[in-house]
């Protein structure tokens, strides 16, 4: 394995840079830009059950190095997906990551078997932790229950590795880390967005049309680092980390807390180039230190 | 389509009016990429995330033409940029832009534009770009407000501009100005940026007197390239209402797929 490889559940990557659901669509708009067999993975955007058309506008608010965003888990449904998109994701060499929420276990479940038998999705992130929609989504991600019946449904209906999305909206992220692994996750990815909110003063009314959204961004990554730091330590299984990532810096920072993996999301809207500047970065400084990724992972020197 | 990054440097700066920048940056990757109604989405200052999308006021072989009115922190941080300067695009971007009129057939009927305040800058690269004659009815809050006036004149056959306060030519707003015009001859149709509300009365405007009707849309945005679905905007398409993205299937709407809320 080369000096950036790393394995996830069984699955090699050939570098731990991928891509955040919901922040690089079905890869298609970043293809332009660089190839994307480049990329370790690619997380696509949340897939639900049915089509859903998302949450009303404006769904998107700047703040001090971050942005809140409620767009609402806005996708053509998980058979759209499949039809529409996945033969083009096929034809890249890199792991096709399908992320999924769903308003009950048994549509996480049914989402599950559709994929597995879709052929060409690597692996499956559950989306537990999605603060933008009524139904399932955070609802789950908020209780140790709520985690443990989606992934035990999950587990059931597939064999493809599966990576548990941890939401950071909680008072004890272990915990849910620990839930999780007991109930069959193979991975854990955190952190997914933090609720935020913004008001207009002089209107008086939120920015957001839902009033409130998630906030992602540099703003974020502290709290990003110590949730992975607390994770990685308290539970058996690798972590892809993510927050606030858009240097290479940024995502060796994560992989010292103890990630395996990260992802770049929120820079991604800022610089269609973010990825692989993260991953040439990292290969720079790997380079130069003569380390691998595997070296890394893990060796912050607590006091 | 195609859109490439480049960094821009601004060959040309003046101030139309206080607060509103006419820049000229040398872009010879974008500018070839260009038609009228699209953007380019410009990266602030660092600790401002998001890059924000300006209308392309006009375009030449290797430059393009921005004008842009200081409304928030990043607005307002481009407009303090100076000549020499260099500006981080992407661009171009809105896969629908406005049509070209199509000339041939012997239709030469004129085509109207109708722009609200700085909203007026996208409608120049279109007036530019008409194989067509046209006619611009551009609105303004008063008479120190009104900006591009000679440029459009050096392009379009008639140009009325209007100033709500009746400080300088017609007397209230843009649409009262566009309804005479559209009221004394036949048109091909009517092009409009502004705000929603001037939109709205213009879409209304043009579909009572039954004259084809396309608006430049805006909406928060971020990506700029499809990707993260926050620039929504409810449309009307053949199986109902739902949500468009300006970034991509944008900017441009026909009248007729605009919901009004």
């Amino acid at each position: 394995m080369s000096r950036l490889g790393v394995t996830i559940a069984g699955v090699p990557f050939k570098n731990p840079v991928t891509v955040a659901s919901g922040t690089f669509g079905f890869g298609r708009e970043f293809a332009p830009f660089y190839d994307l067999s480049r990329l370790g993975g690619i997380v696509v955007k949340g897939l639900t059950p049915a089509p859903r058309e998302g949450n009303r506008p404006p769904r998107i608010a700047e703040t001090p190095l971050g942005i809140l965003n409620s767009v609402g888990l806005q996708n053509p449904g998980v058979e759209a997906f499949v039809r529409d998109e996945l033969p083009f994701l096929r034809g890249f060499d890199t792991n096709i990551i399908a992320n999924i929420t769903g308003a009950t276990p048994q549509e996480y479940a049914d989402m599950c078997q559709t994929l597995s038998s879709a052929g060409g999705v690597d692996m499956i992130e559950i989306n537990v932790s999605c603060p933008n929609v009524k139904e399932g989504g955070a609802l789950f991600g908020a209780s140790a229950s709520g985690i443990s019946s989606v992934v035990s449904a999950c587990r059931k209906a597939t064999s493809l590795p599966l990576i548990v999305k941890l939401s950071p909206n909680v008072t004890d992220i272990v915990e849910m880390a620990k839930a999780a692994h007991q109930a069959g996750a193979d991975c854990l990815s955190l952190i997914n967005t933090l609720l935020g909110m913004r008001i207009d003063t002089v209107t008086r009314r939120p920015i957001l049309g839902n009033n409130m959204g998630g906030l992602s961004g540099p703003a974020v990554k502290p709290v990003a680092v110590r949730m992975v730091y607390q994770v990685a330590r308290a539970v058996p299984l690798p972590v892809i980390g993510m927050g606030g990532i858009s240097t290479a810096d940024d995502a060796v920072e994560f992989l010292l807390a103890g990630a395996t993996a990260v992802s770049v999301g929120t820079a991604n809207l800022v610089n269609p180039m973010a990825a692989v500047e993260v991953l040439e970065g990292l290969r720079d400084r790997l380079d130069s230190t003569g380390e691998s990724v595997c070296d890394i992972i893990g060796a912050v020197i607590p006091y | 389509m195609a859109c490439v990054l480049e960094q821009c440097p601004i060959l040309y700066r003046s101030e139309l009016r206080p607060g509103v920048v006419d820049m000229v940056l040398g872009a010879p990757r974008i500018a070839p990429l260009c038609s009228p109604g699209q953007f380019v989405h410009i990266k602030c200052s660092p600790d401002l995330l998001l890059r924000r999308p300006i209308s392309l006021c006009d375009v030449e072989q290797d430059t393009i033409r921005l004008v842009i009115e200081s409304v928030g922190k990043g607005s307002q941080w481009l407009c303090e940029r100076q000549a020499g300067e260099l500006l981080d695009l992407l661009g171009p971007l809105g896969d629908h832009g406005f049509p070209v009129p199509d000339a041939a057939q012997g239709d030469s009927r004129p085509l109207l534009l109708v722009g609200g305040g700085v909203g007026s800058a996208p409608l120049l690269y279109c007036a530019k770009s008409s194989p067509v004659p046209v006619d611009a009815a551009l609105g303004f809050g008063s008479a120190g407000a009104v900006i591009l006036e000679r440029d459009f004149a050096r392009c379009c056959r008639s140009v009325t501009v209007s100033t709500d306060d009746g400080s300088y030519g017609f007397a209230g707003f843009v649409t009262g100005a566009a309804q005479q015009l559209l009221e004394k001859e036949a048109y091909r149709a009517v092009y409009a940026c502004g705000n929603m509300t001037m939109l709205r009365a213009v879409a209304e405007l043009t579909q009572r007197l039954d004259v084809p009707c396309y608006l430049s849309l805006d909406e928060r945005m971020g990506c700029g390239l499809g990707a993260c679905l926050v620039c929504a905007v409810k449309v009307r398409g053949e199986d109902g209402e739902h949500y468009s993205h300006v970034c991509k299937q944008g900017p441009v709407y026909r009248r007729e797929e605009v919901v009004f809320e």
